[in-house]
């Protein structure tokens, strides 16, 4: 009887209900969860009469799968991809091929202007998969050539046809299946941009302890003091330096136009950093909000699958003290934008991570450099003492101890990890062939590829061992 | 009882005598042994770690022998072909639900049974011998693939009732056989109004003693740690009317709220609490978001071993999947003899979103060695219950029952859901689809078949 179970929910934009058990079923099965992103891929084989492998190719693209070890649930996905093998032909449904809300961006020549068409979408798969977005880019077309592109784009991407990939000498049908996290769903949309920082200006006014601009309501960016700021100003003067400060509680009611600055992210020591103000014209201003807030606008607006969980803790001595930008200057996948903000990490220098957890919710934190886990003859540990070691089905990336390493001793430096033993795993993936596998930052395909030769030339002994007994 | 070697359908309505019947057994022909484990070994220098993976099909073989008229020789033959194409097809065919079995006793044993996978019979050739039966004889070895264990041909039946659905306990006793028993049914019905939706039970065995083990601690019984939590009493809707709150006063970090160790439930007995367990928390948040998380170890233990991070919402009493422990976490052995009074669980809790204060009302430990858990059940008292089958192939499935009638596939997760032999316990925890509510109670029917390796000793 296997550790795991592993079952099937019809899609989580439907109800959500249960399909069917498949523990046995699914040969093979792998999965893998990674720092930044959680829960990755995964990928698995199915056996069987053409007609039940017919049924899962046609119906169960989009269907939401279950890990649960001992109750816990430890891995989810979506079922991604669908290979079909039937009489040597291999056919194949996939997500990635799949796009039903598409524009396009062009230059209009009347105007030089970058310009964008009305989206083009297709209800019933977005009502069905999910909104997935593409933005094609063209140029050098008239408006009505670059909309029948993009309308063409819609009639082939629209729905994810069944497509042959492949011919090869028949064999038993065979159905694989790959799975993918909820972050991969991230991805599906372009940022909305509906927040401009950079804002209309008025006259701008620098006091000691504030900020002025008449044409300005800044409620919306205010913090109350002392607390920990949402949103920093940044300032150029007319002699091209640049003052900057945190931003605290603004005049409103009287005077909305007005906000207070502070030089700490704590919002306790009024005044200005940077160039100062003293002797100062402002030129021009932008506001930045805090990554948490990008993140979790994010996730609210272009996210259909994940939800807000938890973006920043509130005990904020140090907190997450960068604050972007708001502004794209081409058109940016969620996922990739998020991806790349989180791996900012810290002023402090502190690595951060953000990953989809599970029930879909998105996390964002300040990544645990102590260690998680024990390695000993082999096998990780929950403690130092424990003996009985964990199952791999229920490892996360974590800091992992070596415990059997000779050396124990720092680094030279100021390294994240202190202590030379502890290892950085970035990715685990675990399946039912080769057990649990770790790689941090440095493991390679290369390096993939001579894990499993190693491991089919074990097999192959083996079984030739077994031959001769 | 004389012995008996026969090939058989599951309800013993056609038969194949392989000991009387015109293909007879040829004396001492018969070759089977117990069944091969199949082992993963962890080699080290002086010697090696193992962790048993599953026991392998068997195959058993014999000789038979007819003399009979060659029309006889050939029904002989195509009745044990039709019983191993029985075989065959029951594995093949969902549909089809006539198993076949290979029953055998010796004398004075009491029958036993092993599901056949299928089968060959290879016709020898001999001095007057030969598959064209030109001398009205015939000589033929059958090879059987069977299930690794022998099983007894009918049910024994047990039950419980009015089990309380935070941890009630069921202790069965006299389990007769080797490895763990084949549990064919679990029913569970509901004693009181209302629906349940979602079930947890896990058994757990007896390893030293059951007689003092407690599956239901109170969070009050415990130790409050942050210095904004309380034990609060006067809530009937509690277990034992008190529960800890937590108004993170103090602080909304995430910090220890609450320990508590196996000495505050019984200081004596501790040794009774050997086990693997599964952790469900009773509790609720007034409003907002907060983390949970347990850790375990022994109270001196600089570093406790954590659990993942649960973030909980609901404002009605829920139970809730802490993680998983195992008591002592250094394994039991007989080099000497650990005490658990000292061993602690702890629950860390954050106020992540909103001001709502953390109510905890008790731990329930559900044994996760041999465990199942259930979604989606609609058990309702009178005629709704949830039944968890494992068949004669090992495959387990859930139905929810309306009368006779099956009415829902719910979810269904399960580890080892077996049986052990001799003493064990069956610890049950159980909620509405919203709300765990205290009085809740239900009735746990099984039916189960004791297996053996070879002999039946009982």
């Amino acid at each position: 009887m296997s550790e795991y179970s592993l079952r099937l929910f019809s899609s989580l934009l439907g109800d959500g209900a249960f399909i069917t058990d498949l523990s046995k079923t699914a040969l093979g099965w792998r999965r893998s969860i990674r720092l930044q992103g959680g829960y990755w891929q995964g990928m698995f084989t199915v056996l069987g009469k053409i007609d039940k492998l017919q049924q899962f190719f046609y119906e169960y693209l989009g269907y939401h799968v279950q890990e649960k070890v001992g109750g816990l649930v430890t891995w989810e996905g979506m079922v991604y991809e669908i290979d079909l093998e039937v009489n040597g032909v291999k056919r194949r449904r996939s997500l990635d091929l799949t796009s039903n809300h598409i524009s396009a961006t062009y230059i209009n020549h009347l105007n030089d202007a970058v310009s964008t068409t009305t989206t083009a979408m297709d209800d019933q798969s977005i009502a069905r998969y999910g909104r997935k977005e593409e933005l094609l880019i063209l140029d050098g077309f008239p408006l009505q050539a670059i909309e029948a592109r993009r309308d063409t784009a819609l009639a082939e991407l629209a729905w994810p046809w069944s497509r042959a990939v492949g011919i090869r000498a028949p064999r038993i049908p065979v159905l694989n299946v790959s799975v993918c996290g909820y972050a991969f769903t991230m991805n599906w949309r372009y940022t909305t941009q509906d927040t401009e920082l950079d804002t209309e200006q008025g006259n701008l006014t620098y006091g000691a302890t504030d900020f002025q601009d008449d044409a300005q309501d800044f409620t919306d960016w205010e913090t109350a003091a002392p607390g920990d700021a949402e949103y920093i100003i940044g300032v150029v003067n007319d002699d091209d330096t640049y003052t900057w400060a945190y931003l605290g509680d603004s005049h409103a009611p009287g005077n909305p136009d007005i906000v207070d600055t502070y030089t700490d992210q704590g919002l306790t020591v009024a005044g200005w950093n940077g160039a100062g103000v003293g002797g100062k014209t402002p030129l021009t201003y932008a506001v930045y909000g805090k990554i948490s807030l990008w993140l979790n606008d994010i996730i609210t607006n272009d996210c259909e699958f994940v939800t807000v969980g938890r973006l920043a803790t509130h005990v904020i001595p140090v907190g997450n003290s960068i604050y972007p930008a708001r502004t794209l200057s081409m058109p940016t996948r969620s996922w990739d934008l998020m991806l790349e903000l989180a791996e900012m990490g810290n002023i402090a220098g502190d690595p951060w991570r953000l990953y989809v957890d599970t029930g879909r919710i998105a996390i964002y934190e300040q990544t645990n450099l102590t260690p998680r886990y024990y390695l000993r003859k082999g096998a990780l540990y929950d403690t130092v003492g424990d003996k009985m070691a964990m199952s791999p089905w229920k490892i996360k990336p974590a800091v992992v101890r070596d415990l059997r390493y000779p050396v124990r001793r720092s680094e030279a430096g100021s390294p994240l990890l202190t202590d030379i033993r502890d290892i950085w795993i970035d990715e685990v993936e675990v399946s039912t062939a080769r057990g649990l596998v770790l790689k941090t930052g440095l493991y390679s395909p290369l390096e993939q590829l001579i894990d499993v030769q190693e491991w089919q030339k074990r097999s192959y002994y083996a079984h030739e061992a077994t031959l001769m007994e | 009882m004389a012995n008996r070697f026969r090939l058989a359908d599951v309800l013993q309505v056609t038969t194949v005598d392989l000991r009387d019947g015109t293909l007879k057994l040829v004396d001492r022909s018969w070759q089977t042994s117990s069944p091969t484990p199949d082992i993963d070994y962890v080699d080290l220098p002086y010697g090696a770690q193992s962790k048993f993976s599953h026991f392998e099909r068997h195959l058993d073989a014999c000789s038979l022998h007819g003399f009979d008229t060659v029309a006889n020789l050939i029904a002989g033959a195509n009745a044990i072909e039709d019983a191993l194409e029985g075989a065959r097809l029951f594995h093949d065919d969902p549909l089809n639900p006539t198993s076949w079995w290979l029953e055998a006793n010796a004398d004075t044993e009491s029958v036993r049974r092993s599901l056949l996978y299928g089968g060959v019979l290879n016709y020898v050739t001999g001095v007057g011998i030969s598959p064209l039966l030109e001398c009205e004889q015939m000589l033929a070895r059958l090879s059987m693939y069977r299930h690794p264990l022998w099983e007894t041909i009918s049910f024994t039946s047990i039950s419980d009732s009015g089990l309380s659905t935070i941890g009630g306990m069921w202790t069965i006793n006299n389990v007769l056989g080797v490895p763990p028993a084949r549990m064919g049914v679990v029913e569970v019905e509901k004693g009181t109004a209302g629906s349940l939706y979602r079930v947890w039970m896990g058994i757990r065995d007896e390893y030293i003693s059951l007689t003092n083990f407690n599956p239901l601690w109170e969070c009050e019984d415990g130790t409050n740690e942050s210095g904004d939590c309380a034990d609060v009493g006067g809530d009937a809707t509690a277990s034992n009317n008190t529960k800890v709150v937590c108004d993170f006063s103090v602080t909304e970090a995430h910090v220890i709220r609450m320990s508590i160790t196996v000495a505050d439930i019984d200081a004596v007995n501790d040794i009774d609490f050997v086990g693997r367990y599964l952790i469900l928390c009773r509790c609720k948040v007034t409003a907002g978001t907060v983390a949970l998380q347990l850790k375990s170890g022994y109270s001196d233990t600089a570093a406790f071993a954590p659990n993942e991070i649960i973030y909980i919402t609901n404002t009605d009493w829920r139970l809730i999947e802490l993680g998983e422990v195992l008591m002592p976490p250094e394994g039991y052995w007989a080099s000497y003899a650990p005490r658990l009074d000292n061993f602690e669980l702890q629950i860390f809790a954050e106020r992540v979103v909103g001001a709502g204060n953390l109510e905890l009302d008790c731990l329930i430990l559900i044994p996760s060695r041999h465990y199942v858990d259930v979604v989606g059940t609609d058990i309702v008292t009178g005629n709704h219950e949830t039944r968890i089958f494992t068949h004669e192939n090992e495959e387990m499935a859930a139905l929810n029952f309306s009368g006779s009638n099956p009415d829902t596939s719910p979810e269904l997760s399960d580890r080892d859901w077996y049986l052990p032999v001799g003493t064990s316990a069956l610890i049950i925890a159980a909620e509405r689809e919203t709300i765990q509510v205290l009085g809740d109670t239900v009735t746990v029917r099984m039916s189960y078949v004791p297996r053996w390796y070879s002999y039946r000793d009982a």
